[in-house]
């Protein structure tokens, strides 16, 4: 349709839009209340007339009538459904598009972009997330002050809603050997945060662990904690800090930093005030500066950049930090955790509300994986308990760095919903710390909605921290524990039977025998576990479940399945519980180490017995299960052991039985073809001889489109040709 | 009580409460008024938009959460667009599958009565109809007159190449 202006019309609301006039086409809107002509009631007898009659007879007498498109606040509401090269397309559209859309392009920048920085600072305050892998780009543009163009766009970044920092930065800045010591300093907000630091004493002597990077570099295979640091580290730490380092630099750097610096300045001049009184005072983490350990030099250096970065931008909602040798460092802690390093430094925001106070109080999403440093935990559970996140709800900790009493300090930390509370401290760790108990109803946690996400892969999840999960059950959505070993069965079961809002679960392994007694379809005698039984006769809670992943077990051998009763039951049973998962879209219920292993690794799990490991107590069994204490054995993906059941799982795209020697037939295949409408990938070897395996393969793809693959389930190649021979 | 609704061509609808209360502002009109509302004109609307977002109203009258909230919060706008898609119910697909003057219509209406959910899908729909387009395509399906001055088109498109990566 060709419209025509009518010049009467919005005065060309495209050309209207720009500077002052939004008000424009909404004037326009309240002088003209309607858009089409109206028809004279009389001469239009028939009310009935068919509407599409009518309604071409508008379109056809009417001047241009206002569309969404004309309006400019509409105009951004569509915006947010285009990707970036989409509204990259609509900004060439006309001028009046251009404002509209050109938000859409600027709100996710990344460094890699490459972007030229003088567009980049005309665009900052449209950036709402800014991913940072190349700090240099920030660094180096504005020659040796240290302040340069890319300075000046953190600076004018104001309203970020997420901040995304890679390891890269640090790692490129590290190649430069004339700026390291700079850029130390300015980037990796470390030094000036060990000033600081060094103030709190122990806790942030991991963080300092940064700057001994190499060193950590060294012993790969080391997993402690940086609590763990010999002293002889520490003292490198702090001889490589920068602890005594010149303030000259601060100065030349502030002079140039502008005014936002210099409210910090002015701020940091009265917190160094506030110190040298007698008594230490007590405002969020700075709480506990011991008083001998004052000195000249606290915070004698400015926050870093990126700890500004933070301290600007109120409204930042979601962090992540992917830092592979170095850690963010104190000062950047500092300002993510604490209050403004000021309390004179909240020019801005001089309402005295808590929230206000602290310098995320929007934060949602913490990711925070620095794998290689250690985490500050105490910090981070004070941080907690004063609520300086009160809408903290997805939490994404490092892996391998956090002990299982660590995590269940952190979990006892969060905050409960206001409707809960339960404040169980049954973990005798909860103790070790000293929580007002006021702190921690009293403060914004009222308005936390409860912790949704949870992920620490690879950690040392264990029984504390578990006990420290079940009060956060009731809310919990994601919950990540992938391939930690310390997660026994009997937890992953009682977590699948009392999370009922539960949509994503990685685990380690769950015992089919755990599933089973619970559901009460096995006989006593195997039933020696009570303590959680009231609670999961009906089997699990979590109905919406659509992502699970966890290795089910305890089917007796690990090659090969053994029709016997027992086994049939367990089969049975547990494809009856999956079956009630109807919403799943991903279930992955394979064993994953077995496919590392090849060939020799399942001959050796299959050492395991059905008949021995059925008769231990299941306690038992599930407390030494680390390692090879697991069962082997998993679900059996015929017709004949019960796979029938699972015509419920309509909705399911992924199935994995990897690590399994499964003797699937025609018929197997078939029915999963036809009942798993949205089944597009079968990860799993469905046959132990390879010709077998191969027809099979070309079944699942002629007859239901889907892809099998073998490859993570496969022996290695080079084992196996021996195999087929 | 039902709720009388009346077109700019006086056709008038009759609706229960629940689904005039999908739209903000006819919920505050009806609050206002309490049991005595006289018919409601809504001018602006012809009566096939009105019966349109009617429908929709009927549809979700018994809505409750906000789905797209979660989206939002947990991945962001951009991907939201994805959830929202994959959990834009058969029924939303298929309602918002209409002729380009009247999806404009229908979001103009959502948005003057404010209904959030149709204010949503309508702008994804527009959304839709403008990818995979030309600025040109655009002007041209759209009527918008293009009012750059000369060579600006290729200065913004130079200042933003770095937007067409990869």
């Amino acid at each position: 349709m060709s419209t025509h202006f009518v010049t009467s019309l919005p005065p060309a609301p495209g050309l209207t839009l720009a500077p002052a006039p939004a008000t424009a086409p909404l004037e326009h809107h309240v002088l003209h209340p309607q858009p089409y002509p109206r028809p004279n009631p009389n001469s239009n007898p028939n009310p009935n007339l068919d509407h599409d009659v009518q309604g071409a007879c508008c379109l056809l007498q009417q001047p241009r009538r206002i569309t969404p498109l004309d309006l400019p606040e509409l105009l951004i509401l569509i915006s947010q459904y285009l990707s970036q090269r989409e509204a990259l397309v609509c900004i060439l559209v006309c001028k009046a598009w251009r404002i509209a859309f050109e938000p859409v392009l600027w709100s996710h920048v990344e460094t890699a972009y490459c972007i030229p920085i003088a567009d980049m600072e005309r665009h900052a305050t449209e950036i709402r997330t800014l991913s940072l892998a190349d700090l240099k780009m920030v660094h180096d543009n504005g020659g040796d002050t240290g302040t340069g163009l890319g300075d000046r766009v953190l600076r004018r970044c104001t309203r970020l809603e997420g901040l995304i920092l890679w390891p890269d930065a640090f790692d490129d800045e590290e190649d430069e050997e004339d700026d390291d010591e700079d850029e130390d300093d300015g980037n990796d907000v470390e030094v000036d945060g060990n000033d600081g630091d060094n103030v709190d004493g122990m806790e942030f002597d991991k963080w300092e662990s940064d700057e001994s990077a190499e060193e950590e570099e060294e012993d790969e295979d080391v997993a402690v904690g940086g609590r763990e640091m010999g002293n002889k580290e520490k003292e490198k730490v702090r001889r490589d800090s920068g602890v005594g380092e010149d303030t000259t630099r601060y100065a030349t750097t502030s002079a140039e930093a502008g005014v936002q610096l210099l409210t910090i300045q002015e701020t940091t001049a009265q917190f160094g005030a506030r110190y040298a009184q007698p008594t230490p005072l007590s405002f969020g983490l700075d709480l506990k500066i011991p008083q001998q350990q004052q000195g000249q030099r606290l915070y004698s250096r400015p926050p870093s950049r990126l700890a500004k970065l933070l301290l600007r931008n109120k409204d930042l909602r979601r962090i992540e930090v992917y830092v592979g040798r170095k850690s963010p460092g104190g000062s950047f802690w500092r300002a993510l955790a604490g209050p403004p390093p000021l309390p004179g430094c909240t020019l801005k925001s001089s309402s005295a509300s808590t929230s206000a106070s602290y310098s995320c109080p929007e934060l949602q999403v913490l990711d925070w994986r620095v794998p290689r440093l250690g985490f500050p935990v105490q910090k981070f559970c004070e941080a907690l308990q004063e609520g300086c996140w009160p809408k903290l709800i997805h939490l994404t900790l490092p892996e391998s760095r956090l002990s299982d009493s660590e995590l269940a300090e952190i979990l006892t930390s969060i905050a409960l919903p206001p409707a809960s509370l339960v404040y169980p401290f049954s973990s005798p760790l909860s103790l070790s710390f000293s929580l007002p108990s006021s702190s921690s109803s009293s403060s914004p946690s009222s308005s936390c909605s409860g912790l949704v996400t949870f992920a620490v892969r690879r950690s040392d999840f264990g029984e504390l921290s578990f006990k420290a999960l079940r009060r956060h059950f009731p809310t919990l959505k994601y919950l990540d524990l992938c391939q930690c070993l310390g997660l026994s069965s009997w937890m992953a079961q009682e977590i699948l039977g009392s999370c009922p809002m539960l949509e994503s679960f990685e685990g380690y392994q769950i015992q089919a025998r755990d599933i089973v007694q619970d559901f009460g379809l096995i006989n006593s005698s195997h039933n020696s576990r009570n303590d959680n039984d009231t609670q999961q006769q009906q089997g699990w809670a979590c109905g919406g479940l659509r992502y699970l992943d966890i290795y089910i077990a305890g089917f007796g051998s690990g090659t090969g399945f053994r029709a016997d009763g027992l086994q049939m039951k367990l089969q049975w049973s547990v494809f009856a519980q999956l079956a009630r998962l109807d919403k799943l879209v991903h279930l992955a219920v394979g064993d994953r180490r077995s496919s590392i292993l090849g060939a020799r690794g399942a001959a050796g799990l299959n050492e395991a017995s059905s008949s021995s490991t059925l008769s231990s107590s299941p306690s038992s069994s599930s407390q030494q299960s680390h390692g090879s204490a697991i069962e082997t054995g998993g679900l059996d993906m015929r017709l004949c052991s019960g796979l029938s059941q699972l015509s419920t799982l309509k909705q399911l795209r992924m199935l994995q039985f990897m690590g399994l020697n499964q003797q699937m037939a025609e018929k197997d295949v078939a029915w999963m073809a036809e009942n798993l409408p949205e089944l597009r990938v079968v990860q799993g070897r469905l046959h132990t001889d390879e010709r077998r395996q191969e027809v099979l393969e070309t079944q699942l793809q002629k007859s239901g489109q889907i892809s099998a693959w073998t490859m993570y389930n496969q022996y290695p190649p080079c084992q196996s040709q021996p195999q087929q021979q | 009580m039902p709720i009388i609704l009346q077109a700019y061509d006086d056709k008038e609808f009759k609706v229960d409460k629940q689904t005039a209360e999908r739209s903000l502002v006819l919920k505050s009109m009806i609050e206002r008024a309490g049991d005595s509302i006289a018919p409601i004109p809504l001018p602006k609307l012809s009566s096939l938009v009105l019966e349109k977002v009617i429908m929709f109203c009927k549809h979700h009258k018994a809505d409750q959460v906000d789905k797209s909230k979660d989206y939002e919060d947990i991945l962001g706008p951009r991907k939201m667009r994805n959830g929202l898609i994959r959990d834009m119910d058969e029924w939303d697909k298929e309602f918002i599958k209409v002729d380009k003057d009247l999806l404009m219509d229908i979001v103009m209406a959502a948005n003057f009565l404010d209904i959030k959910n149709l204010l949503d899908i309508g702008c994804l729909a527009i959304a839709y109809m403008l990818t995979g387009k030309t600025p040109e395509e655009i002007r041209a399906t759209f009527g918008i007159p293009k009012d750059f001055a000369p060579g600006e088109e290729e200065r913004i498109e130079q200042e933003h190449a770095w937007a067409l990566r990869p």
